[in-house]
């Protein structure tokens, strides 16, 4: 027995280092060259490409204080400095205050972007023709007040831990506030993206998870302190739409609550409900993958191929669908959307393709759809895999069972990229649609005096691709066949339009769909529109609670789904739930007739 | 047969980790700690991210602890941040492992950092990691 464990072993040890040289070989022969690159011309997305190239051997001239010197570099050439906030770099150097031996932050942190890769940037704009450059603004000066304010803290760990989790994101307005009130040159500003979670303290020896939400609206702070600039007359200058006409109307009503338009929100824009199939079983069933663009088609496919299944799956060793999603998205696959921000408000168009609120557990298409849902997991398609929240050790298992297939809300694939033998096929179930979560706001700073400039760059930055590729992947990507063989750098993604990056994977998404898809893309019913429910006097705390219980128990009631639904139905019905959503639907009826 | 179901079940442990671990980014640590040494790593992919110390005492052993806590950090499609505690300790072992799994409605795991603890025969040690996927 030891003798064959020892042998899997080395077996599995010598897999490891063969995908490891693979891995290296793919970095090695795809090494990219922007200034010679003959493949980049055929490809189908080349217009997409810089057709100006970098020298490869620029060498890079620092001033006497040790930093990259602008003016040497690119002279007589505008200087836009760009503010953002490094939150991940910052809290690791607080972190590491804790240590017995703690370093200076400038000694402590590199920058998630490389003089070299500023260099890169920046001959680029000038390759375009731009009269300026960029110089991203240091996190030094943040990093430091912030390591004062944290050392202060001396060793209570609660506080230590509200500061790392909600307070420290305070400082980068702060900071910004200070550089207007002083005149500092401020051009471009990304706010902090939406962040929210659960951090642990103690007390009483018990420790204790806090919930808390850092940035509910990415940008809502720095519009309301007058940090950025209203850029409506830019977006709207006849001489240069582009900007505006990237994206559809109803993208820019997003900002109709602010009485202008204060930058571009980089919420990945729109994403389409994704089906991944495995390849292997699409050649053993020969399965005709246009075909697979509804549930019910889904449905019917594994109908077909379940009994060939059924064994591993009831040995716990598959699943013949893992769930990714949250048990009420599924809904959107029935065109019916669910308010983000209040689970009881849903969302339909009626035959007149008028926006209406809708009693969604009376819906036939929510009963099919859910009803669908719990055969699958009654058959145990899912395998458990609902239960995938839990850390038990038993989910353990489960969570790491191979899947034959997933949906999810974008493309994402999750293919394993040491085996050619696990490959997951895309297919798009539902349309393109558009998202309308206020998120990643990248803007004008109010105070500049470059206003032409930075909206010429901002402009630039959501249209051009190899800026934000660039600086995700790196100076030396290199876009081939439709994808970019590397890894990109996560962090930098506040200084990127993510809806420009090019995919790392097959099965990920493509820039020439999202162009495409922009041109069709589905705009939900409740896009934009907030209810309020201010005034009102209804238990919304237990409504809300029915209305995600009924939303899962396609997924922990799939046995008895139908009487539980009614169940659940009766109770809200008891809370006045119909004649809410009717005061709901009259709000809709206000906001739509407000529309242009 | 129970020995042979474990093994397969171990077996596919090991082959997924070195699957998921590949492409995944990691770091890690090893140091002497009292009368051996102590080591930790922390991974982080797509779909798992993976944390633990482990210790390699000299005999003869009387105590052990191990332990590690950090937060993980993921995004969801729309491009919002989300993070979350993790935290696993044992006494009288050689080593613990924190497994976390992408929670249903997220997209990726995008970064990790952990605190690695270790106790051998009177002696103690923490250590910071950190890692992005």
């Amino acid at each position: 027995m030891k003798r064959i464990i020892s042998i899997i072993l080395i077996v599995i040890l010598l897999i490891s280092l063969s995908s490891c040289f693979n891995n290296n070989g793919v970095s090695t022969s795809t090494t990219p060259s922007l200034e010679a690159s003959p493949s980049l011309t055929t490809d189908p997305d080349a217009s997409l490409l810089p057709t100006q190239s970098t020298p490869a051997d620029r060498s890079i001239k620092y001033d006497t204080d040790g930093d990259l010197d602008y003016q040497a570099m690119w002279p007589d050439k505008k200087i836009l400095v760009w503010l953002y906030f490094d939150a991940n770099g910052i809290r690791q150097y607080i972190n590491s205050l804790d240590s017995p031996n703690p370093k200076p932050f400038n000694e402590f942190y590199s920058s998630i972007i490389s003089d070299e890769l500023i260099v890169a940037y920046n001959d680029y704009l000038i390759s375009l023709g731009k009269d300026y450059v960029i110089r991203f603004i240091k996190q030094d000066a943040m990093a430091d007040k912030i390591a004062e304010d944290y050392k202060a803290l001396g060793d209570d760990y609660n506080a230590k831990q509200y500061f790392k989790f909600t307070e420290i994101y305070g400082y980068y307005i702060e900071f910004m506030k200070d550089m207007k009130n002083s005149g500092i040159q401020a051009d471009i500003i990304s706010s902090i993206p939406n962040i929210k979670g659960t951090f642990s303290i103690v007390e009483n020896d018990v420790t204790i998870q806090v919930n808390h939400t850092a940035i509910d609206e990415s940008g809502a702070d720095e519009i309301n302190n007058d940090l950025l600039l209203d850029i409506t007359d830019f977006l709207l200058n006849d001489e240069d739409k582009k900007l505006y006409g990237l994206f559809p109307a109803e993208y820019w009503s997003l900002f109709d609550k602010y009485n202008g338009i204060y930058g571009v929100y980089n919420n990945e824009i729109a994403s389409s409900f994704i089906f991944y199939l495995r390849d292997d079983v699409i050649n053993k069933y020969e399965v005709d993958i246009s075909e697979l663009d509804t549930i019910d088609e889904i449905d019917a496919l594994f109908e077909k191929i379940y009994d060939d299944y059924k064994t591993e799956i009831a040995s716990s060793d598959l699943m013949l669908i893992r769930k990714f999603l949250n048990s009420s998205a599924y809904n959107e696959l029935a065109g019916i959307t669910t308010d983000n921000n209040n689970s009881t408000i849903s969302y339909k168009y009626d035959a007149d393709n008028n926006p209406i609120v809708i009693n969604r557990f009376k819906d036939a298409d929510y009963l099919h759809i859910n009803k669908i849902l719990a055969k699958w997991v009654e058959k145990g398609y899912f395998n458990k895999s609902v239960v995938s929240d839990s850390d038990g050790s038993a989910s353990a298992s489960i969570a790491f069972a191979p899947f034959i297939s997933y949906i999810q809300g974008s493309y994402v694939d999750y293919s394993d990229d040491s085996s050619d033998d696990i490959q997951y096929i895309p297919v798009e179930i539902s349309r393109y649609i558009l998202h309308d979560v206020r998120n990643r706001l990248i803007g004008i700073a109010s105070w500049t005096e470059n206003a032409e400039s930075a909206f010429d760059f901002l402009s630039a930055l959501f249209t051009d691709p190899h800026l934000s590729n660039l600086m995700y992947y790196g100076k030396d990507y290199k876009y081939e066949d439709g994808i970019v063989k590397q890894k990109g750098n996560f962090e930098t993604s506040v200084l990127t339009a993510s809806h420009m990056i090019y995919p790392d994977r097959v099965g990920e998404k493509r820039i020439s769909d999202f162009t495409d898809a922009m041109n069709d893309v589905y705009v939900p019913p409740n896009y934009d529109f907030e209810p309020d429910i201010s005034g009102m006097e209804y238990n919304f705390e237990e409504m809300d609670r029915l209305c995600k219980e009924a939303d899962d128990l396609w997924a922990t009631h799939s046995d008895n789904l139908l009487p539980e639904l009614e169940n659940i139905i009766k109770q809200l019905e008891a809370l006045g739930y119909d004649r809410f959503l009717q005061d709901i639907n009259k709000q809709l009826e206000q906001f739509i007739k407000s529309k242009p | 047969m129970k020995k042979k179901k474990l093994f397969s079940i171990v077996l596919v442990f090991l082959l997924l980790f070195t699957a998921l671990s590949v492409f995944a980014d990691s770091s890690d640590f090893s140091e002497p700690l009292g009368t051996g040494t102590w080591g930790g790593s922390l991974s982080v992919g797509n779909l798992v991210v993976t944390a633990e110390p482990n210790l390699d005492p000299i005999p003869p052993t009387t105590n052990l602890s191990a332990g590690v806590s950090g937060t993980v950090w993921f995004v969801d499609n729309y491009g919002n941040e989300y993070y979350s505690d993790f935290y696993v300790y044992e006494d009288y072992v050689d080593g613990v492992v924190a497994v976390l799994f992408l929670p249903s409605g997220a997209r990726t795991f995008t970064r990790a950092e952990s605190y690695h603890y270790g106790y051998i025969n009177g002696y103690d040690d923490t250590h910071y990691l950190s890692a992005s996927n």
